[in-house]
């Protein structure tokens, strides 16, 4: 993974132009609101993915990289970012360049391989760029929600693909085990009916069978294996056979409609209808259980009718998320599932029996004409179809009308055993076959019913057999996941519970975490001081909750990278934490997580002073921003550049800016210095020091550290250094002197508004006074502002970042 | 274990909840699931299928799994 050296942006999101040297440390970027900070965030978005997560997703239509990531007045063809970076666990370095006119393809220098590899792992993971309102979804959101944003930061998406896959493969095959179960016992039942025998059994078969077989002289069968044919060494049929094949043909479907018309005529079906209408009465009393059961239905079609988008509402949604999103709304209409799914147990045999009624029935109308005259079958026709539509109705159990319909008229059989009477007597004037006849019509009726019970048989066998299958295969990567998860859940909460007790430990010492997780679903509720398990929201402050958010995106994140995890971007993501707090998640993030380059952006301050007091940020390792406009951009902090800039407005006579811009920098100065140099000031607790806070209180603190040097150098018998440090305060005292700074302990406004009146030669000593009065506070080399080591407890001296200054004011 | 010897997966089909190694944690997980599925009786060699299949081959589609189901001849 990737860590930035530097960062040039060119004509990008609000800033004109400014090269960030990170050096692969952790770096702050702090301003006021509207300085430029997002832009930097994402300007390193882009340049390591090609993508501003700002300008998609959801609230965010009709904005587009392309229209919206340049400058406002700039063009793609000008809009860049170019980033320094280094592979964290090769240490190979290369140069990305993108354009925002071609995003998608970023210039990489040198063309490295494992360059790119990187970039594609955070192309296809972004969310290494994290804002607060992004990371505090992770303790806010629904547990859908939730599961959906962790999954997808532990890179475990691909798990809900599979398993919504293998589900939908497991479902359809029972679906279809349960048709070929029906079959098989259709295709039984009419081998019974055909044969004569009460039900399908080796013994009354072969009896039935050999009985045929002995009167057409044919060896009988001594057993009925998987090959038996029946019919095995029959002659083909004489011509004069058709009319009495036929009586014998018709009388079979005659028998076979009679049986299934007087199965639905029988007290057993009765009974069951009656206890099934019961039982439909109670569902449709039950207006939340029915509105259940209607819903129900309608996520059950909505899965079987997705096809990358919802059937309902159009919107596009991957499979995975589309059935986490439906199967969390089924889970949750658990007593309308256990409903249905009994009603559908007790429908089944009742749909069974009306569906082989109606074949039945189709059989023996079909045989209408086999008289000179058609034989009236209109009610066994209309039964055959509406006994057929019953069964339909029946299985798909809703609406629920149409079901109620169907109990009523299943056991109508109303004129349906005259119209069989009337065939039964059109059959009696048929010829009768010959014994013989009738014996060999008889075993081909027999070897056919034979054969498709057979098949179906077979087919029923490997529907079970690939129902088994794929039901063990489901359940068993259900069991993975939910086993897998766990595990991965157990370490994120122990870590994550650290973490959070790091930076609370001073009122939260004992808290603890639990994750439950069901498919779709992941519930996280936190310990409340002693008092019980709660969702992060109930109790919690906004402040601990942003606490929370981050300290579980960190935990996630460790236990998914380790010490692969190289980078992490946190747009403003404590701003509702205290700055006590902030002061721990400085330490925190630099002990807990050494190997990590974070960048950070922040609009106070104090925070940022904190990071650099913890160390979680070097003495180069962070950009103020002190204003913005639309033609520069964001303007950093920089001796130089306030300078130059004063200079400049200098050049063009407007003395009221070039006021404004020095009093803006002696104020930030003011507060660095007083910062760094450990002085004495008056506390506000709202943080608002005006000039006249912080300035002179700062150049006592520099007096006081060179008188204090001076004296401990003498101590330490070492006269060079006593006259190197009096030299030293000497400088300091003439540019203090000369820029009259004192004067604000009397008046802390005097001076911006002098200023501000005075002409141009009467500023540009005051302009001059100042430049070599703050220069007191840099190293010569270096550049760096002096501090005092170390920043609490007895001063020890007062040095700059490169150790060209080191003033020790230790004495012996 | 054995069943789990000719893979190109170098997970040992546990899932460790505190490592951090370069085996991706979905790897890990399709790796304990092969395994659990080839300790039923006769599922072995549809495990190693799927194995391959999530593992090695990325097969994540429902035609794919059915193909890795269904096609290995078991049937």
């Amino acid at each position: 993974m990737i860590k930035i050296s530097s960062l040039t942006i060119r004509d990008f999101r609000g800033i004109r132009s400014i090269t960030l040297d990170l050096g692969s440390n952790n770096f702050a970027v702090c301003g006021p609101n509207g300085s430029g900070k997002s832009g930097v965030v994402d300007a390193i978005e882009f340049v390591l993915t090609g993508d501003i997560s700002r300008l998609a997703g959801k609230g965010t239509g009709g904005l587009s990289v392309k229209e919206h990531g340049p400058h406002v007045d700039s063009t793609p063809e000008y809009a860049f970012v170019e980033a320094e970076v280094v592979i964290a666990a090769t240490g190979k370095s290369a140069t990305i360049r993108r354009t925002v006119k071609q995003p998608k393809a970023p210039t990489v220098t040198p063309d490295d391989p494992s360059i790119r590899a990187a970039l594609a792992e955070l192309a296809a993971h972004p969310e290494f760029v994290l804002s607060r309102r992004e990371i505090i979804k992770f303790v806010l959101a629904e547990p859908s929600a939730r599961s959906q944003l962790v999954q997808a930061l532990l890179r475990l998406d691909e798990l809900d693909t599979v398993r919504a896959n293998l589900t939908k493969i497991a479902n359809a095959e029972v679906r279809d085990e349960k048709a070929a179960i029906r079959h098989a016992a259709d295709a039984g039942s009419d081998f019974a009916l055909a044969l004569g025998i009460p039900k399908i059994s080796s013994a009354p078969l072969l009896i039935a069978v050999n009985t045929r077989r002995t009167t057409l002289g044919l060896p009988p069968l001594n057993e009925l294996t998987a090959t038996t044919s029946v019919r095995e060494g029959l002659q083909p049929p004489t011509s004069a056979a058709g009319a009495a094949v036929n009586k014998t043909r018709m009388l079979t479907e005659l028998r076979s409609a009679r049986e299934r018309l007087e199965g639905l005529a029988t007290a057993k079906f009765e009974d069951a209808l009656s206890a099934t209408r019961a039982a439909v009465g109670t569902l449709e009393a039950d207006v939340s259980l029915l509105q259940g059961a209607n819903r129900e239905n309608m996520l059950r079609a909505a899965l079987a009718l997705y096809d990358d988008e919802c059937p309902v509402c159009g919107t596009e949604f991957e499979l995975a998320e589309f059935q986490t999103t439906v199967t969390a709304k089924l889970a949750a209409l658990s007593a309308a599932t256990a409903k249905r799914q009994q009603l559908e147990n007790a429908l089944d045999p009742i749909a069974d029996a009306l569906d082989q009624a109606a074949l039945a029935f189709t059989a023996a109308a079909n045989w209408s004409n086999v008289a000179k005259i058609p034989i009236p079958v209109a009610k066994l026709a209309a039964a055959a179809q509406s006994k057929a539509a019953a069964a339909a109705a029946l299985r798909k159990l809703l609406p629920i009308e149409a079901t109620k319909e169907s109990l009523a008229t299943a056991g109508d059989i109303s004129g349906l055993r005259d119209e069989l009477a009337h065939l039964d007597a059109a059959a009696a004037l048929l010829p009768d076959p010959s014994t013989q006849d009738a014996a060999r019509e008889y075993l081909v009726i027999a070897q056919s019913k034979l054969e498709s019970w057979r098949k179906c048989r077979k087919a029923e066998v490997n529907a079970k057999t690939r129902a088994e299958l794929t039901s063990a295969v489901s359940a068993t990567f259900g069991d993975a996941i939910t086993d897998g998860l766990e595990a991965i859940f157990d370490a994120v909460r122990s870590r994550f519970g650290a973490l959070y007790r790091a930076i609370n430990h001073d009122d939260e010492s004992a808290f603890d975490a639990r994750f439950k997780q069901v498919p779709g679903r992941l519930a996280l509720d936190v310990d409340f001081y002693g008092r019980g398990f709660f969702p992060p929201g109930a109790y919690h402050s906004e402040g601990h909750q942003d606490g929370m958010g981050l300290c579980l995106y960190l935990a996630l994140t460790d236990h998914l990278l380790g010490q692969r995890f190289s980078i992490a971007v946190l747009d403003d993501v404590l701003m509702s934490v205290d700055s006590g707090h902030r002061r721990e998640f400085s330490r925190l993030l630099k002990t807990e997580f050494p190997h990590t380059q974070f960048i950070l952006t922040t609009h106070d301050p104090i925070w940022l002073k904190h990071m650099a007091s913890e160390g979680l940020v070097g003495p180069k390792g962070s950009a103020r921003f002190r204003k913005w406009d639309v033609d520069h951009g964001p303007a950093e902090w920089d001796t130089k550049n306030v300078w130059a800039e004063i200079d400049s407005y200098l050049a063009l006579d407007d003395v009221p800016a070039a006021a404004g811009a020095l009093r803006r920098y002696l104020e930030y100065l003011g507060e660095e210095v007083c910062h760094r140099l450990r002085a004495r000031v008056e506390f506000r607790a709202d943080a608002q020091f005006m000039l006249g806070d912080t300035l002179p209180h700062g150049l006592v603190a520099l007096g006081d550290a060179y008188k204090r040097g001076r004296v401990a150098a003498g101590k330490w018998n070492k006269p060079e250094r006593v006259e190197e440090i009096k030299a030293l305060e000497s400088a300091f005292v003439d540019a203090r002197t000369a820029a009259n700074v004192d004067q604000w302990q009397v008046n802390t406004a005097v001076h911006y508004n002098s200023w501000a009146n005075l002409s141009k030669p009467d500023f540009i000593p005051v302009v001059d006074a100042y430049r070599a009065l703050v220069a007191n506070f840099h190293c010569g080399d270096c550049g760096g502002l002096l501090r005092v080591s170390p920043e609490r407890g007895p001063k020890e001296s007062v040095r700059c970042s490169c150790g060209t200054v080191l003033i020790s004011l230790v004495e012996p | 274990m054995s069943t789990a010897a000719n893979t190109t997966d170098d997970s040992d089909g546990t899932v460790d909840g505190t490592s951090n190694d370069a085996v991706p944690i979905v790897h890990k997980i399709f790796g304990a699931f092969a395994n659990a599925l080839a300790a039923q009786p006769d599922r072995a060699a549809v495990a190693e299928r799927l194995r391959k299949a999530l593992v090695t081959d990325g097969a994540r589609s429902e035609a794919a799994l059915r193909a890795v189901l269904f096609d290995g001849g078991d049937l």
